[in-house]
């Protein structure tokens, strides 16, 4: 609906200032940890008073953070994958009119999202204890695919509930049995919230670090973990460096599939 | 090509194509099978640790970091009389209070040009505003840890403004700054969903009745958006209440809250009864947090009425 353009006033203006204050509020620790990787001196200091590339050399000489990172990169795509495919198929039957009891099983689906992070995390830690299989890959998958699930079901099914039924039923009316009915109708037209839910779950699982600190070992430790126990007592530019490629690649893959898909739309 | 992916408010209810089918018996089968697989992850690795964890939090401690199955209170004793874990049930509750205020203020404005603006525009905040969701906590608190230190930017800033350097690591304070800016995607996010729904045909009518900016957020935008204002806060006091990693990096050991204490428990003092227990009351802090808001929100709905 188009609006006539309002006469530039004092308030407006304010407005604008006010949003760029808390834009470069909320912009401002992640800036400040790349551009401070950037350091040429041996020490942190913000501003750096030299730039230099050496701490991203180390960072690719340091086994510890590149074993860290290929790990998490490795748990990130296969909770993502199994997430993605137990999340589909649970906001199908979700959004299918005869389930009856779907608002219990998606508050019960969604409830990893209701528990503080710590409790998960202590939990997981006295369970997987007890079973044998503390700061084992398993259980660091095992609860990254639950971390990460609630995601998949809340968008897929958003999804699903805006896309017209009619045309899978139009399809199953003409003879095509239900599972193809799915793959060749509703599952193309759905792809944008499956490609985006994946996206999210790889990231959510990328970036944790509450959860998994409690069930990391010395030699399975995600690259946000290592991260955390380093600049618990160090601060020197490396992590920075190391921060600035979490960073980077995270924004680097929402990007992309932005230009596919589209996301500032979905919200 | 492809459908709506998000539902156009605006457009009215969208219509079914089909009437209501007959319910035939075993239909539920596909579906509960569709669920078998979420059931499957969700019981042994979520439901499963939390029942455990609820069996442990009544067991007896034993010295050294081991414990031995009982039905005992003692751990929830230890936390409701002991006036230490009171007082840092208060902190925290205060904390997250402060949060979730300071959060509002800056997020306002924000979610409000977020919600009213053109296409241009919205994409970019709408990813300035995603992009800190998009970073893990751990470099966001490690920003606030560089920005804070004593002769970092914030203390020059403050030194340039002719204001007193001020401590700003190691205590809620700048536990408090730091945590404001990680939580205010989500206030922003929701305030600026509800926002949008507000009828800008409201806004318009009261300024042609030669109404200023001011009156149009008084007596529009503020009222309208209250749903919005609770929600945001709930939730960014929920989140901030459970937080961990910020308090712990930015507020260190001498800031205590609810969640640094489970994992001191859990970790450094092995004392994992006590643990589970302090988990529980958060947990039922949380709980209750959101079913008081929600009757907060319907007493005020009607109220207005």
């Amino acid at each position: 609906m188009a609006r006539p353009r309002r006469p530039l006033r004092i308030g407006r203006l304010a407005l604008w200032g006010v949003n760029a204050i808390v834009c470069l509020f909320l912009l401002a620790p992640i800036l400040v940890v790349i551009v401070a990787s950037f350091s040429r001196d041996a020490y942190l200091a913000f501003p750096p008073r030299g730039l230099s590339l050496r701490w991203y050399r180390e960072f690719l000489a340091s086994r510890d953070f590149v074993n860290s990172l290929l790990l998490s990169l490795r748990l990130g795509a296969a909770a993502t994958a199994i997430a993605t495919v137990v999340g589909l198929l649970a906001s199908l039957a979700l959004t299918a009119r005869r389930f009856r009891g779907a608002g219990t099983a998606r508050g019960l689906l969604t409830s990893p999202l209701t528990v503080p992070g710590i409790v998960a995390g202590i939990a997981m830690l006295i369970y997987y204890s007890r079973v044998g299989l503390g700061g084992s890959f398993v259980s660091l998958l095992a609860a990254h695919i639950v971390l990460v699930l609630p995601f998949v079901v809340l968008i897929v099914s958003s999804g699903l509930q805006a896309f017209d039924r009619s045309i899978e039923e139009a399809a199953r009316s003409l003879g095509a049995g239900r599972v193809t009915a799915f793959m060749t109708v509703t599952l193309p037209l759905i792809k944008g919230s499956v490609l985006a839910a994946a996206v999210f779950a790889f990231i959510t699982s990328f970036d944790e670090v509450v959860v998994t600190l409690f069930l990391a070992g010395p030699r399975m430790m995600t690259l946000p973990v290592r991260i955390f126990q380093y600049i618990e007592y160090n601060s020197d530019p490396l992590v920075a460096a190391v921060s600035t490629v979490l960073v980077v690649f995270t924004v680097a893959v929402v990007l992309v599939v932005d230009r596919v898909v589209g996301f500032s739309r979905l919200f | 090509m492809a459908g709506e992916r998000v539902p156009d408010h605006s457009a009215g209810v969208t219509a079914t194509a089909s009437g209501p089918r007959p319910a035939r018996p075993g239909r539920w089968l596909p579906w509960a099978a569709l669920m078998l697989p979420s059931a499957l992850l969700l019981v042994p690795f979520f439901f499963a640790p939390l029942a455990i964890m609820l069996a442990y939090s009544f067991y007896r401690f034993l010295p050294g970091g081991r414990q031995e199955p009982a039905l005992i209170l003692d751990n929830y004793w230890r936390f409701v009389s002991d006036a230490f874990y009171r007082s840092i049930l208060v902190d925290t509750l205060l904390m997250g209070a402060a949060v979730a205020v300071l959060a509002l203020v800056l997020s306002y404005p924000l979610a409000y040009t977020l919600a009213r603006s053109r296409s241009r525009w919205k994409g970019l905040l709408t990813v300035i505003v995603l992009i800190p969701l998009m970073t893990s906590v751990v470099v966001r608190s490690y920003g606030w840890m560089i920005l804070l230190a004593n002769n970092g930017v914030a203390n020059t800033l403050l030194a340039v403004l002719q204001l007193p350097r001020t401590q700003l690591m190691f205590n809620f304070t700048g536990t408090i700054i730091a945590l404001t800016e990680v939580l205010m995607p989500f206030m922003v996010l929701t305030l600026s969903g509800v926002i949008q729904q507000i009828d800008p045909d409201l806004e318009d009518s009261v300024r042609s009745l030669g109404g200023s900016s001011w009156h149009v957020f008084r007596d529009v935008i503020l009222p309208l958006s209250l749903p919005g204002v609770a929600a945001g806060s709930l939730l960014v006091f929920v989140l901030s209440v459970s937080a961990f990693a910020t308090p712990k990096l930015i507020g260190g050991a001498r800031t205590k809250v609810m969640a640094t204490i489970v994992y001191d428990q859990a970790t450094a003092v092995l004392n994992w009864p006590f643990a589970a227990a302090c988990s529980f009351i958060l947990i039922a802090l949380v709980l209750g947090l959101t079913v008081l808001q929600g009757r907060l929100l319907a007493a005020a709905r009607a109220w207005v009425r």
